[in-house]
Protein backbone atom coordinates (compact mmCIF):
# COMPACT_ATOMS: atom_id res chain seq x y z
CA UNK A 1 0.00 0.00 0.00
CA UNK A 2 1.43 3.32 -1.06
CA UNK A 3 1.01 5.83 1.73
CA UNK A 4 1.82 9.44 2.41
CA UNK A 5 5.22 8.43 3.77
CA UNK A 6 6.35 7.06 0.41
CA UNK A 7 5.57 10.34 -1.29
CA UNK A 8 7.27 12.33 1.45
CA UNK A 9 10.46 10.27 1.20
CA UNK A 10 10.49 10.52 -2.59
CA UNK A 11 10.03 14.29 -2.34
CA UNK A 12 12.83 14.49 0.23
CA UNK A 13 15.21 12.64 -2.10
CA UNK A 14 14.29 14.88 -5.03
CA UNK A 15 14.71 18.00 -2.89
CA UNK A 16 18.13 16.92 -1.68
CA UNK A 17 19.28 16.09 -5.22
CA UNK A 18 18.17 19.55 -6.32
CA UNK A 19 19.97 21.14 -3.38
CA UNK A 20 23.10 19.22 -4.30
CA UNK A 21 22.92 20.49 -7.87
CA UNK A 22 22.49 24.06 -6.60
CA UNK A 23 25.46 23.83 -4.25
CA UNK A 24 27.96 22.02 -6.44
CA UNK A 25 27.42 22.73 -10.12
CA UNK A 26 29.41 25.44 -11.84
CA UNK A 27 27.06 26.16 -14.71
CA UNK A 28 24.47 28.74 -13.64
CA UNK A 29 21.76 27.23 -15.84
CA UNK A 30 22.18 23.90 -14.09
CA UNK A 31 21.99 25.66 -10.73
CA UNK A 32 18.64 27.13 -11.76
CA UNK A 33 17.45 23.70 -12.86
CA UNK A 34 18.35 22.44 -9.39
CA UNK A 35 16.10 25.14 -7.94
CA UNK A 36 13.29 24.00 -10.22
CA UNK A 37 13.80 20.45 -8.98
CA UNK A 38 13.52 21.64 -5.37
CA UNK A 39 10.30 23.50 -6.16
CA UNK A 40 8.93 20.34 -7.76
CA UNK A 41 9.74 18.31 -4.68
CA UNK A 42 7.83 20.84 -2.59
CA UNK A 43 4.91 20.62 -4.97
CA UNK A 44 4.83 16.85 -4.68
CA UNK A 45 4.60 17.26 -0.91
CA UNK A 46 1.73 19.73 -1.21
CA UNK A 47 -0.29 17.53 -3.56
CA UNK A 48 0.39 14.40 -1.52
CA UNK A 49 -0.71 16.08 1.71
CA UNK A 50 -3.79 17.42 -0.08
CA UNK A 51 -4.71 13.94 -1.27
CA UNK A 52 -4.24 12.24 2.08
CA UNK A 53 -5.88 15.01 4.08
CA UNK A 54 -9.29 13.85 2.94
CA UNK A 55 -11.25 16.81 1.65
CA UNK A 56 -10.55 20.24 0.24
CA UNK A 57 -8.28 21.49 -2.50
CA UNK A 58 -6.02 23.83 -0.52
CA UNK A 59 -2.88 21.83 -1.25
CA UNK A 60 -3.56 21.77 -4.96
CA UNK A 61 -4.14 25.52 -5.01
CA UNK A 62 -0.84 26.02 -3.20
CA UNK A 63 0.83 23.82 -5.81
CA UNK A 64 -0.75 25.89 -8.54
CA UNK A 65 0.62 29.10 -7.07
CA UNK A 66 4.05 27.51 -6.73
CA UNK A 67 4.01 26.59 -10.43
CA UNK A 68 3.16 30.19 -11.36
CA UNK A 69 5.87 31.59 -9.08
CA UNK A 70 8.39 29.12 -10.51
CA UNK A 71 7.58 30.33 -14.00
CA UNK A 72 8.10 33.97 -13.00
CA UNK A 73 11.30 33.10 -11.14
CA UNK A 74 12.72 31.14 -14.06
CA UNK A 75 11.96 33.92 -16.53
CA UNK A 76 13.61 36.63 -14.42
CA UNK A 77 16.59 34.48 -13.49
CA UNK A 78 17.24 33.48 -17.09
CA UNK A 79 17.05 37.11 -18.20
CA UNK A 80 19.64 37.97 -15.54
CA UNK A 81 21.77 35.09 -16.81
CA UNK A 82 21.65 36.47 -20.35
CA UNK A 83 22.69 39.84 -18.98
CA UNK A 84 25.59 38.23 -17.09
CA UNK A 85 26.60 36.34 -20.21
CA UNK A 86 26.79 39.58 -22.18
CA UNK A 87 29.11 41.07 -19.58
CA UNK A 88 31.37 38.11 -18.74
CA UNK A 89 31.02 35.88 -21.83
CA UNK A 90 30.51 32.91 -19.52
CA UNK A 91 28.11 31.79 -16.79
CA UNK A 92 30.34 29.82 -14.40
CA UNK A 93 29.11 30.79 -10.94
CA UNK A 94 32.60 30.50 -9.43
CA UNK A 95 33.99 33.27 -11.58
CA UNK A 96 31.19 35.79 -11.26
CA UNK A 97 32.29 37.86 -8.29
CA UNK A 98 32.51 41.39 -9.59
CA UNK A 99 30.37 42.76 -6.76
CA UNK A 100 32.79 41.27 -4.24
CA UNK A 101 35.50 43.57 -5.55
CA UNK B 1 -0.79 -4.17 -7.01
CA UNK B 2 -0.93 -1.92 -10.04
CA UNK B 3 -0.76 1.36 -8.09
CA UNK B 4 2.33 0.17 -6.24
CA UNK B 5 4.07 -0.78 -9.48
CA UNK B 6 3.10 2.53 -11.06
CA UNK B 7 4.39 4.46 -8.06
CA UNK B 8 7.65 2.53 -8.15
CA UNK B 9 8.10 3.02 -11.89
CA UNK B 10 7.29 6.73 -11.80
CA UNK B 11 9.53 7.42 -8.81
CA UNK B 12 12.42 5.54 -10.42
CA UNK B 13 11.98 7.62 -13.59
CA UNK B 14 11.82 10.83 -11.55
CA UNK B 15 14.94 9.93 -9.58
CA UNK B 16 16.78 8.90 -12.75
CA UNK B 17 16.04 12.29 -14.27
CA UNK B 18 17.23 14.09 -11.15
CA UNK B 19 20.38 11.98 -11.05
CA UNK B 20 21.14 12.70 -14.68
CA UNK B 21 20.75 16.42 -13.99
CA UNK B 22 23.49 16.03 -11.40
CA UNK B 23 25.85 13.89 -13.44
CA UNK B 24 25.64 14.99 -17.06
CA UNK B 25 27.99 17.71 -18.18
CA UNK B 26 25.92 19.22 -20.96
CA UNK B 27 23.13 21.41 -19.53
CA UNK B 28 20.95 20.40 -22.49
CA UNK B 29 21.14 16.80 -21.29
CA UNK B 30 20.27 18.09 -17.84
CA UNK B 31 17.25 19.99 -19.15
CA UNK B 32 15.96 16.94 -21.02
CA UNK B 33 16.48 14.79 -17.92
CA UNK B 34 14.54 17.36 -15.91
CA UNK B 35 11.69 17.15 -18.43
CA UNK B 36 11.67 13.41 -17.76
CA UNK B 37 11.41 14.07 -14.03
CA UNK B 38 8.58 16.58 -14.52
CA UNK B 39 6.55 14.16 -16.65
CA UNK B 40 7.04 11.38 -14.10
CA UNK B 41 5.89 13.77 -11.37
CA UNK B 42 2.81 14.56 -13.47
CA UNK B 43 2.07 10.83 -13.47
CA UNK B 44 2.41 10.81 -9.68
CA UNK B 45 -0.04 13.74 -9.47
CA UNK B 46 -2.50 11.67 -11.48
CA UNK B 47 -2.07 8.88 -8.95
CA UNK B 48 -2.82 11.41 -6.22
CA UNK B 49 -6.09 12.32 -7.99
CA UNK B 50 -4.89 15.78 -8.97
CA UNK B 51 -5.50 15.83 -12.73
CA UNK B 52 -5.49 19.63 -12.92
CA UNK B 53 -2.06 19.92 -11.36
CA UNK B 54 -0.82 17.07 -13.55
CA UNK B 55 -1.96 18.84 -16.70
CA UNK B 56 -0.47 22.15 -15.54
CA UNK B 57 2.76 20.38 -14.67
CA UNK B 58 3.09 19.09 -18.23
CA UNK B 59 1.97 22.31 -19.91
CA UNK B 60 3.73 24.91 -17.77
CA UNK B 61 6.74 23.05 -16.34
CA UNK B 62 7.67 20.44 -18.93
CA UNK B 63 6.45 22.70 -21.72
CA UNK B 64 6.99 26.40 -21.13
CA UNK B 65 9.63 26.59 -18.40
CA UNK B 66 11.91 23.89 -19.75
CA UNK B 67 11.72 25.30 -23.29
CA UNK B 68 12.85 28.62 -21.81
CA UNK B 69 15.73 26.81 -20.12
CA UNK B 70 16.73 25.05 -23.35
CA UNK B 71 16.57 28.34 -25.22
CA UNK B 72 18.90 30.13 -22.79
CA UNK B 73 21.17 27.07 -22.56
CA UNK B 74 21.68 27.12 -26.30
CA UNK B 75 22.41 30.85 -26.12
CA UNK B 76 25.20 30.50 -23.56
CA UNK B 77 26.42 27.06 -24.56
CA UNK B 78 29.89 28.02 -25.73
CA UNK B 79 31.13 28.68 -22.20
CA UNK B 80 30.48 25.17 -20.92
CA UNK B 81 32.93 23.32 -23.13
CA UNK B 82 35.98 23.77 -20.92
CA UNK B 83 36.65 24.09 -17.23
CA UNK B 84 35.61 21.78 -14.39
CA UNK B 85 32.10 20.44 -14.07
CA UNK B 86 31.77 21.12 -10.37
CA UNK B 87 32.95 23.86 -8.09
CA UNK B 88 36.05 23.35 -5.96
CA UNK B 89 36.41 20.45 -3.55
CA UNK B 90 35.59 22.13 -0.19
CA UNK B 91 32.26 23.27 -1.59
CA UNK B 92 31.60 19.73 -2.75
CA UNK B 93 32.21 18.29 0.70
CA UNK B 94 30.08 20.91 2.43
CA UNK B 95 27.30 20.31 -0.10
CA UNK B 96 27.41 16.58 0.51
CA UNK B 97 27.22 17.16 4.25
CA UNK B 98 24.33 19.64 4.00
CA UNK B 99 22.41 17.41 1.61
CA UNK B 100 22.90 14.32 3.77
CA UNK B 101 21.86 16.16 6.94
CA UNK B 102 18.77 17.63 5.32
CA UNK B 103 17.74 14.29 3.87
CA UNK B 104 18.17 12.63 7.24
CA UNK B 105 16.00 15.30 8.84
CA UNK B 106 13.25 15.11 6.20
CA UNK B 107 13.20 11.32 6.09
CA UNK B 108 13.13 11.20 9.87
CA UNK B 109 10.08 13.45 9.95
CA UNK B 110 8.37 11.52 7.17
CA UNK B 111 8.98 8.12 8.73
CA UNK B 112 8.32 8.93 12.36
CA UNK B 113 5.44 11.37 12.20
CA UNK B 114 2.06 9.97 13.06
CA UNK B 115 0.23 10.06 9.77
CA UNK B 116 -2.36 7.45 10.63
CA UNK B 117 -5.15 10.01 10.77
CA UNK B 118 -4.34 10.88 7.18
CA UNK B 119 -4.57 7.30 6.03
CA UNK B 120 -8.10 7.60 4.73
CA UNK B 121 -7.48 8.79 1.21
CA UNK B 122 -10.18 9.92 -1.09
CA UNK B 123 -10.08 13.61 -1.86
CA UNK B 124 -11.37 14.14 -5.33
CA UNK B 125 -10.63 17.54 -6.74
CA UNK B 126 -11.82 18.41 -10.18
CA UNK B 127 -11.33 21.65 -12.03
CA UNK B 128 -14.65 22.99 -10.77
CA UNK B 129 -13.71 22.65 -7.09
CA UNK B 130 -10.34 24.33 -7.67
CA UNK B 131 -11.85 27.12 -9.75
CA UNK B 132 -14.56 27.79 -7.20
CA UNK B 133 -12.04 28.16 -4.41
CA UNK B 134 -9.61 30.29 -6.42
CA UNK B 135 -12.31 32.72 -7.50
CA UNK B 136 -13.90 33.04 -4.06
CA UNK B 137 -11.72 32.44 -1.02
CA UNK B 138 -8.35 32.81 -2.74
CA UNK B 139 -9.26 35.65 -5.06
CA UNK B 140 -6.86 38.16 -3.51
CA UNK B 141 -3.69 36.03 -3.83
CA UNK B 142 -4.81 35.10 -7.33
CA UNK B 143 -4.95 38.75 -8.34
CA UNK B 144 -1.63 39.40 -6.62
CA UNK B 145 -0.06 36.63 -8.70
CA UNK B 146 -1.30 38.25 -11.89
CA UNK B 147 0.34 41.52 -10.82
CA UNK B 148 3.53 39.58 -10.04
CA UNK B 149 3.51 38.02 -13.50
CA UNK B 150 3.13 41.46 -15.06
CA UNK B 151 6.05 42.81 -13.00
CA UNK B 152 8.17 39.80 -13.95
CA UNK B 153 7.34 40.24 -17.62
CA UNK B 154 8.28 43.92 -17.65
CA UNK B 155 11.41 43.15 -15.66
CA UNK B 156 12.50 40.46 -18.07
CA UNK B 157 12.03 42.71 -21.07
CA UNK B 158 14.07 45.47 -19.42
CA UNK B 159 16.83 43.08 -18.33
CA UNK B 160 17.09 41.34 -21.67
CA UNK B 161 17.17 44.55 -23.69
CA UNK B 162 19.62 46.51 -21.57
CA UNK B 163 22.80 45.33 -23.26
CA UNK B 164 21.67 46.11 -26.77
CA UNK B 165 21.88 49.90 -26.64
CA UNK B 166 25.46 50.19 -25.57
Amino acid sequence: MIGLTHYLVLAAILFVLGLFAVLTRRNAVTVLMGIELMLNAGNLNLVAFNHYAGSGVDGQIFALFVIVLAAAEAAVALAILLSIYRTFKHIAVDDIHLLRG
Amino acid sequence: MVPQLLFLLLSVIALLGAGMLLLRRDPIDGALALVMTMVALAGLYLQLVAPVIAALQVIVYAGAIMVLFLFVTMFVRRSEEHGPLHRNRPVFGVALLVAALLFGLLANVALRADLSSAAAAGSSADLRAIAEQIFSADLFPFELVSVLLLVAMVGVVVLARRGEES
